[in-house]
């Protein structure tokens, strides 16, 4: 599945937007594996994820992080978000030289994560494209609000509740921070970005 | 999902809570206490002058002079007030209540000159003011544009109801014909009836009183009183003859609206008849009347243009806000603009910006240890002055609350979230804090409630009685579950707004509302549903595990695991379409309709894919009928083929994509070549597929490596 994929917003915007996975190949390398995602999980923790979660167990928002290593299992799939790229040439290369055995993945810009790629000496594999959304578009969320639901690849962002959010914002009931983690308490897995979320809000709430 | 009705809170209650009227019992209740916490700043030396005494130009001339500024009021006629004199009859606003807040704002030292038309901005700044707002209103009242309009015995609402203010209209004994279904017609209608209009006809193109502009409430209040309102009709003209006005020639109005929603009045022009009058008011609306020696740049409404963030007008220096930019709006919408234009002028003055004080200690909403909601008790009736003692006077007609009324009125609000997420909290324009006013009232103490609404607005006795109140709009009793449905399957506007309910059709089962533990009493269930219901769950609910991938989510390992598994090897594609995706949500029909499509393009549909697993027939890509029906969130179908393939594929879906009632989302997977190119881009380059700048990078860590890698 493809839930880090497809995440909407300008140049400037998704250039502070980095989701890293870890995750096994069933029936291939799945032996040992919750051990290796734990290890993942407390790699981008030290490195200062801006968030992180299992998606069977939840994210940072809801869950503390030894809930989160705790109940990894080897079907778990584990994440980390970062918003700066010299922060995930730094995690790349501490991921490489632990030597894993697991499949990790990144999303994020492919300029950036190249230039990344290079400072940890790692050369790609393998991509995911994204070519857009098709057919009834009109049914689709404005803009602006597709780059914070965009940032769950599950769906569980809806485009009311980031417009509730605003109107809050705007009402002065909360701030954009406050508003972003109630957001982020929805979108389980944890690849949700809180940071770039509260920048979008208080464009959005201006 | 499910809504355990007989736990939710929204049952519980029975019509939105009479804000408006708790806010007039709080201003009612105005000892003055909030005075000794309210401050004036040093004086800046910054003359400012404001352009009309509306609630727009009070508000701002009242938060800049306590931030220091010299603030003088400009107003063309004999009295303050703009429309909140001239067009909201007395029975609804009393003039002393309206004295008396003006006098609250003169005390607080704003300098108001009556009589004082500005007819140039140029000369206002030569006389030494820096900034200058212009909240001259919407007085010109509208015409219909036909024949026999023109007549000294045809005249607007607006200008009615100015001259019956300054004792110039008489029409006693005469027949009045009033078009219009706003509130000013309402107005206009009562106001007739009352100067002894012998009988008063109110025609409108809406069909009925939930169609009509007018507050519903406003429109009982009419025909209680003996209004007589002819609805779904148009004018056709207005009748003459012997010199006088004789009535109107109306046409049936077919719609009011065109399919899109916009107001687009149809009448059917062979169906007429005539109404007789003596004299014909039209009251079909207002728009601003901005001298040209202003300068200031207007729109095609006539209403000065400006920058909605600050309010700043084409001039440097000038700022517009109320009904002169918005055309006619509510009493609580120019307070808002005015507190804007406080903000904006202040900071352009070198100033903060800060215009909001903090006029009472109570900042909490206390909420008993025990909670109970007087369960269905129905909304509190505002006591009316009877219709039997309202004609030939303007005495007000809404009476207030008594005190035992007010108290348990303010004991039905559920203050859902405490207060911090109730949906009124934020539906105030100008920012006043309901439920905390609310629950201070419900606790007895009238004066703090009076000061939190005072925080935010200067006329809290006028907003009492004439607020539109979009909080009591917004009251739809917690409601907090609404905004959380992806699927926007969440409705609360049921009957009298008590119900909130989940479309049971349109609902995903994909849990949100649920694990967000957003409802206040857990009234929200998560059933378990059997076949064929249940894919809907194993599709949109991330952490339902799928039986047969035992893949959370939506889809198969695909890219994630590519160095391992090989999925899209050297000379393959992989094309994956996500149905619904990103927000829309999708019926399997559609989903059938992709897979057909990629299908005739002979792809392979990956064999751990859960649409896969619901295809009968995996070389045409029929999906089980028992399904068809069935909405998710998303629903992926991957699929691989050759990369020459892909230009049939992309074919396929382009003519698949116009048959949909959903989106899809389109993923496109290759594996790279040795310098890290994928050959994918050039073949989608030569198709015109525009690829979005970033996408998931498989940094090839995983091990052991499939053996194409190996070798």
């Amino acid at each position: 599945m493809t839930h880090t994929l497809h995440r909407r917003g300008t140049r400037e915007s998704l250039n502070r937007d980095y989701v890293m996975l870890c995750i096994a190949a069933k029936g291939i390398n799945e032996d040992g594996a919750d051990e290796k995602m734990q290890e993942f999980l407390r790699t981008v923790i030290k490195y200062g994820a801006v968030n992180f979660g299992d998606m069977r167990t939840g994210n940072s928002f809801c869950c503390n992080p030894e809930e989160i290593i705790g109940k990894v299992t080897s079907t778990s799939i584990v994440h980390g978000v970062f918003t700066d790229r010299a922060t995930v040439a730094k995690v790349m290369r501490s991921l490489k030289k632990a030597d894993l055995g697991m499949s990790v993945v990144v999303s994020g810009p492919f300029a950036s994560v190249e230039e990344a790629c290079k400072e940890a000496g790692i050369v790609p594999h393998s991509r995911d494209f994204s070519a857009g959304i098709w057919g009834k578009i009109d049914r689709l969320a404005r803009p602006e609000l597709l780059e914070c639901t965009t940032m769950c690849g599950h769906a569980m962002i809806s485009a009311n509740l980031v417009e509730d959010i605003v109107k809050r914002i705007k009402a002065g009931v909360i701030n954009a921070r406050q508003g972003s983690l109630e957001i982020g308490r929805v979108c389980c897995c944890g690849i949700y970005n809180p940071e770039r979320a509260e920048r979008i809000l208080r464009k959005l709430a201006s | 999902m499910r809504i355990d009705e007989n736990i939710c809170l929204s049952k519980k209650l029975n019509g939105a809570i009479s804000i408006r009227a708790l806010k007039r019992f709080a201003a009612e209740h105005d000892t003055g206490a909030w005075k000794k916490f309210s401050r004036k700043l040093p004086p800046t030396g910054n003359k400012i002058a404001i352009v009309g005494s509306g609630p727009a130009g009070l508000t701002a001339a009242y938060y800049l002079t306590k931030l220091g500024h010299t603030v003088t009021v400009f107003e063309a006629s004999g009295k303050t007030g703009g429309m909140m004199r001239w067009g909201i009859p007395d029975y609804r606003l009393p003039k002393d209540i309206l004295d008396k807040e003006i006098k609250e704002i003169v005390d607080a030292g704003v300098d108001i000159q009556t009589d004082k038309r500005i007819t140039s901005l140029d000369s206002l700044f030569e006389q030494g003011y820096k900034a200058i707002f212009l909240a001259v209103g919407a007085q010109r009242g509208l015409k219909l544009g036909v024949e026999g309009e023109n007549s000294p015995a045809v005249i607007d609402g607006v200008s009615f109801l100015r001259n019956v203010k300054t004792g110039a209209k008489t029409i006693s004994g005469k027949s009045v014909a009033v078009v219009g279904g706003g509130n000013v017609a309402i107005d206009v209608a009562l106001t007739a009836l009352r100067l002894g209009a012998r009988e008063v006809n109110t025609v409108c193109i809406e069909h009925n009183p939930e169609e009509m502009p007018a507050f519903t409430d406003e429109v009982k209040q009419a025909k209680d009183e003996g209004v007589k309102i002819d609805m779904g009709w148009g004018v056709k003209r207005i009748l003459h003859g012997e010199g006088k006005v004789k009535g109107l020639e109306l046409t049936r109005c077919v719609s009011v609206f065109d399919d899109f929603g916009k107001f687009k009045p149809c009448y059917a022009q062979n169906e007429t008849k005539t109404l007789d009058a003596d004299i014909v008011i039209v009251a079909i609306g207002q728009m601003p009347d901005i001298p040209d020696t202003f300068s200031t740049k207007t729109n095609a409404n006539h209403a000065l243009q400006i920058d909605t963030k600050t309010l700043a007008a084409s001039r440097e220096g000038v700022w517009a806000g109320g009904d002169a930019v918005t055309g006619p709006a509510s009493v609580i919408e120019a307070i808002a603009a005015g507190r804007k234009a406080a903000v904006s002028i202040d900071k352009y003055l070198g100033g903060k910006g800060k215009i909001d004080e903090k006029l009472t200690r109570a900042r909490r909403i206390i909420m008993p240890e025990t909670e109970s909601y007087p369960e269905g008790a129905a909304r509190v009736a505002v006591s009316l002055l009877p219709v039997a003692q309202r004609a030939g006077n303007f005495n007000e007609t809404e009476l207030g609350f008594e005190e035992s009324s007010a108290l348990t009125e303010s004991e039905r609000c559920l203050h859902c979230g405490e207060g911090i997420t109730s949906r009124c909290r934020y539906a105030c324009p100008a920012g006043i804090n309901v439920p905390l006013y609310i629950n201070l009232i419900k606790r007895g103490k009238y004066e703090d409630a009076l000061a939190i609404i005072r925080e935010k607005v200067p006329i809290p006795g006028v907003l009492g009685r004439v607020c539109s109140a979009p909080c009591e709009e917004a009251c739809t009793g917690c409601a907090m579950c609404v905004p959380f449905c992806p699927m926007n399957a969440i409705n609360a506007n049921g009957e009298m707004k008590k119900e909130v309910k989940i479309d049971f059709d349109e609902c995903a089962d994909c849990g949100v509302c649920f694990r967000a533990k957003i409802c206040p009493v857990n009234a929200i269930v998560d059933e378990v549903y059997q076949w064929p219901r249940s894919v809907r769950s194993a599709f949109s609910n991330p952490l339902v595990l799928h039986k047969e991938t035992r893949v959370p989510g939506r889809g198969t390992e695909e890219v994630k695991t590519n160095e391992v598994t090989g999925q899209f090897k050297k000379g393959y594609v992989g094309v994956t379409a996500e149905l619904g995706r990103p927000g829309v949500g999708a019926r399997f029909r559609d989903v059938e309709k992709v897979a057909q499509a990629l299908a005739r393009a002979h792809v392979i549909f990956a064999a751990n894919n859960p649409v896969t697993h619901m295809m009968t027939d995996k070389t045409t890509g029929k999906i089980n009928d028992e399904i068809l029906n069935e909405k998710v969130c998303s629903a992926m179908i991957e699929t691989t083929s050759p990369i020459e393939n892909l230009p049939n594929i992309i074919k396929e879906l382009q003519e698949v994509a116009g048959q949909l009632d959903t989106v899809f989302s389109l993923t496109i997977s290759s594996r790279l070549d040795e310098d890290g190119t994928a050959p994918c881009l050039k073949i989608l380059k030569e198709l015109d597929v525009s690829l979005y700048l970033n996408g998931k990078t498989n940094l090839g860590l995983g091990r052991p490596l499939f053996r194409e890698e190996s070798k």
